[in-house]
C-alpha cells in the first residue's frame, strides 16, 4: 500500500450555467518519503489537485486513499481532523497570525489536536529548533524577515508530525537567496524522511524534487523522474 | 472531555487577545451593555434598599393596628380622584369613641392634624424659635399605638386629655433645636401663641427610606387641647370644610379579622351608606400598605426590566455588527485555522466566546458602575441601598447571554466558511 493512492480523481464545479471540469481523472501513487513537485500552467488544475491532496475539498468522483484511509467521501469535520493529523500546509503568503508570537503560531495545530499546554510548548520549541529559529521564539511575524516567517510556517506544518507536507509556491514571496535557503531546508526535511509536495511554476524549484508531475487541462501530462 | 476544556480555555485566551488588540472598537461596542447592566444593578440596589426600609417602617406599626382615615395613599393608588375623596364625610372624635365600644377593639387613638400644611406652627423657648412643625393632637394612647419610644419624661395621661391640659411631648427635632444642653422636662414653651409645659420627648421615628423626611419635626398635644386652640383643622374646598382626623384602632389579641369587619360595619352605619355604596373612608392596615407597596415596586421593577432590555438589545445589535465585521476581516485567519484542523464547532466557539467575553467585560463594568452609583447615592443622601449578590450574578449572566445570542449569527457564518475560499480571501 502506498502512502497516497489517487484513482481517477475528478472535480467539477458549477460556474453559473456552465460546468467547469477542473480535474478530469488523475491517477497517482506516492510512496512514503517521496519528494514530488507539481507543475502546470494556470488553469491546469494544480490548485484543485492540491486542495484535494490537502483534504480541503472532496472530489466529485474517484478515490483518494491517504495513509490507508479513504478520505474522498469524508464529512467536513472528519476532514478537518485528517488535515490536523496528516497534513502540514506551507503557503506562499506564509499565513501566520499577526498578533501571535512564532511559538504561538507553531502551537496552533496542537491546540486543535487537543494537546495540553506544556507538551504543546515543548513540541513547538522542538519544531522551531528544526528550522533553526530557536532564538526567535517570542518574536511576532512583523519582527521576522520573509525567510524567517516561512520557516515559522514550516515549523507549524511539521509540529503535528504529519504524513505529508504540502507547500504551495513556498518561495513565491521570497528573494532568490532566501528562496534557495528555504529549498535547502526542504531538501533536508526530505532527507530526514518527510514526504513532500511542492506546487510551483519554477523549473528550478521543481528540480529539487524526485519527480515532477506536469498537469495540463485537468490531467497528468507527464511524470518526470529527476 | 478534559481535552475539550483545555481547548475552550485556549479559545478564551485567543478571544481575549483579539479584544485587547481592538480596544477602542471593543469599548464602543459594549457601551449599550454597560448601560443596561448599570441600570439593572444600580436600580436594584436603590429599589431594594428603599423597599427594605419601607417594610421595616410599616412593620413598626404592628401587624394588627387598623387605621381609619377619610382617605389615604391607598385610595390614591387605587386610582380615585382627589376631588371625590375630599368630599367624603370627615371623621370625628365621636367615631373613635364609637369604635372603642366594639368588643373586638382594645383601644383607639384619635389624631388631629398631621395632614396638611395649615396645622404647622412654630415652637419657641427662651427667645429660640423652631421652624414650622407639625402639631398633632392625640389621645393618651398615641405613643403606645404607634410604637413610639418615649426618650425622656412621659406621655400625657387620660386625665390630662380629659381636662384639656396644655402639655406637650416634643419630637426629636424641636427637642434638639430648643434644648440642646438643658433638661426640657417642666420647661414652658410657646406653641403658636399659647403656653405649654414640656412633659416628654419622643425618640427618633422610623421613616420610609431611612432618610430625613421630617418625621421628627413634630410636637404632640392632647387632642382636646388641640380642638380648643386650633379647632379641628379645616381646609375649605368645594365640597365643604375638610378635616384631618385619623383614628387608630388596636384590636384585641386574635380578633383582628373580626375587628376589621366590625369597624367597617360601624363606620358604614355611622355614614348611613346603603348596601350598594362603596366605603367612603379608608381602612389602612399593614397588609394593605404592603400590598400596595408590592404593586408599586413590581411596577418599578417591570419598567426597569423594559429599560434595561432596550439597552441590552442595542448593545446586542452593536455586538452583532462588530462580530460580523470581525468575521469578514478575519476570513483568511478562519481559512487558516480550518486548514490546520479547526472543526466547525471550534470556529463557532471561538467567535461565540469572543462575543461573550466582550459583553461580559461590559457586564463587569456595568456591575461596578451600578453598585458604585448605588454607593455614591447612599453616601451623599443616606438613601438606603441593598446590593444583593444575585443582582451581580444576574448582570453578569445577562451580559454574557447577550454576547452568546447576538454573536451566534456571525459565529455560525464563520464556522460555515469554505476553507479554500477563506484562504484565498485577502
Amino acid at each position: 500500500m502506498s502512502l497516497i493512492e489517487v484513482e481517477q480523481l475528478k472535480k467539477s464545479y458549477e460556474m453559473g450555467s456552465e460546468r467547469v471540469h477542473a480535474l478530469r481523472g488523475v491517477d497517482l501513487q506516492v510512496e512514503k518519503g517521496e519528494y514530488v513537485a507539481i507543475m502546470g500552467p494556470s488553469g491546469s488544475g494544480k490548485s484543485t489537485f492540491l486542495n484535494l491532496l490537502g483534504c480541503l475539498d472532496t472530489p466529485t468522483s474517484g478515490r483518494y486513499v491517504l495513509n490507508d484511509r479513504d478520505v474522498s467521501t469524508m464529512a467536513e469535520d472528519d476532514l478537518a481532523q485528517v488535515r490536523n493529523e496528516e497534513i502540514g500546509f506551507v503557503f506562499q503568503t506564509f499565513n501566520l497570525l499577526a498578533r501571535a508570537t512564532a511559538l504561538q503560531n507553531v502551537e496552533l495545530p496542537l491546540v486543535y489536536a487537543g494537546v495540553g499546554a506544556d507538551e504543546r510548548r515543548s513540541r513547538a520549541e522542538t519544531a522551531l529548533e528544526k528550522v533553526d529559529l530557536s532564538d526567535r521564539v517570542t518574536h511576532r511575524p512583523n519582527e521576522l524577515s520573509g525567510g524567517q516567517r516561512q520557516r515559522v510556517a514550516i515549523a507549524r506544518a511539521l509540529v503535528n508530525n504529519p504524513s505529508i507536507l504540502l507547500a504551495d509556491e513556498p518561495t513565491g514571496n521570497l528573494d532568490s537567496v532566501t528562496g534557495a535557503e528555504l529549498l535547502g531546508l526542504l531538501d533536508s526535511l526530505h532527507e530526514k524522511g518527510h514526504t513532500l509536495f511542492v506546487v510551483t511554476h519554477e523549473r528550478d524549484v521543481a528540480k529539487h524534487a524526485q519527480s515532477i508531475v506536469q498537469l495540463r487541462d485537468g490531467q497528468i501530462e507527464t511524470i518526470e523522474r529527476v | 472531555m478534559k481535552v475539550r476544556a483545555a481547548l475552550l480555555a485556549e479559545i478564551a485566551t485567543m478571544a481575549l487577545e483579539t479584544l485587547r488588540a481592538n480596544k477602542m472598537r471593543s469599548a464602543l461596542t459594549i457601551v449599550g451593555v454597560v448601560i443596561g447592566i448599570t441600570a439593572i444593578v444600580g436600580m436594584t440596589a436603590l429599589v431594594r434598599g428603599f423597599d427594605r426600609s419601607f417594610k421595616g417602617m410599616v412593620e413598626v406599626l404592628g401587624p394588627n393596628t387598623v387605621f381609619v382615615a377619610k382617605f389615604s395613599g391607598l385610595s390614591f393608588m387605587s386610582g380615585k380622584e382627589f376631588i371625590d375623596l375630599i368630599r367624603r364625610p370627615n371623621l370625628t372624635p365621636d367615631d373613635a369613641r364609637a369604635l372603642e365600644r366594639l368588643d373586638s377593639v382594645r383601644y383607639t387613638d384619635t389624631m388631629l392634624g398631621g395632614g396638611f400644611d395649615d396645622s404647622r406652627e412654630r415652637l419657641s423657648y427662651d427667645g429660640e424659635e423652631t421652624k414650622r412643625l407639625q402639631i398633632i393632637g392625640t389621645t393618651e394612647l398615641f405613643a403606645q399605638v404607634g410604637y413610639i419610644p418615649i426618650e425622656q419624661g412621659r406621655f400625657f395621661t387620660a386625665s390630662e386629655v380629659r381636662h384639656r391640659r396644655a402639655v406637650v411631648v416634643l419630637g426629636q427635632d424641636p427637642y434638639q433645636s430648643l434644648f440642646p444642653m438643658i433638661d426640657p422636662i417642666g420647661k414652658q414653651v410657646r406653641v403658636a401663641d399659647q403656653q405649654y409645659t414640656v412633659i416628654g420627648v419622643m425618640g427618633p421615628r422610623p421613616s420610609p427610606g431611612g432618610f430625613n423626611a421630617g418625621q421628627d419635626e413634630i410636637a404632640v398635644i392632647p387632642y382636646t387641647r388641640y380642638e380648643t386652640q386650633f379647632g379641628v383643622p379645616a381646609l375649605r374646598v368645594s365640597g365643604g370644610p375638610h378635616r384631618d382626623v385619623t383614628i387608630t384602632a388596636v384590636p384585641r389579641d386574635g380578633q383582628r379579622a373580626r375587628a376589621l369587619r366590625e369597624i367597617e360595619e360601624t363606620m358604614r352605619i355611622r355614614h348611613g351608606l346603603r348596601l350598594d355604596e362603596e366605603n367612603d373612608f379608608d381602612l389602612i392596615t399593614q397588609d394593605a400598605m404592603l400590598r400596595v407597596w408590592e404593586q408599586t415596586t413590581q411596577a418599578v421593577f417591570l419598567s426597569l426590566v423594559v429599560i434595561s432590555s432596550i439597552a441590552l438589545l442595542v448593545g446586542g445589535i452593536g455586538v452583532m455588527a462588530i462580530m460580523t465585521m470581525s468575521v469578514t476581516e478575519r476570513t483568511n485567519e478562519i481559512g487558516l485555522r480550518k486548514a490546520l484542523g479547526a472543526r466547525r464547532r471550534e470556529i463557532l466557539w471561538q467567535f461565540l466566546v469572543e462575543a461573550a467575553t466582550l459583553t461580559l467585560a461590559g457586564g463587569v463594568l456595568g456591575v461596578l458602575l451600578g453598585s458604585g452609583t448605588g454607593l455614591l447615592v447612599h453616601l451623599v443622601s443616606g438613601f438606603p441601598i441593598s446590593l444583593p449578590w444575585w443582582s451581580f450574578a444576574l448582570g453578569l449572566g445577562f451580559s454574557a447571554s447577550v454576547g452568546l445570542i447576538f454573536g451566534m449569527a456571525p459565529a455560525i457564518r464563520a464556522s460555515r466558511l469554505d476553507p479554500i475560499e477563506a484562504l484565498r480571501h485577502e
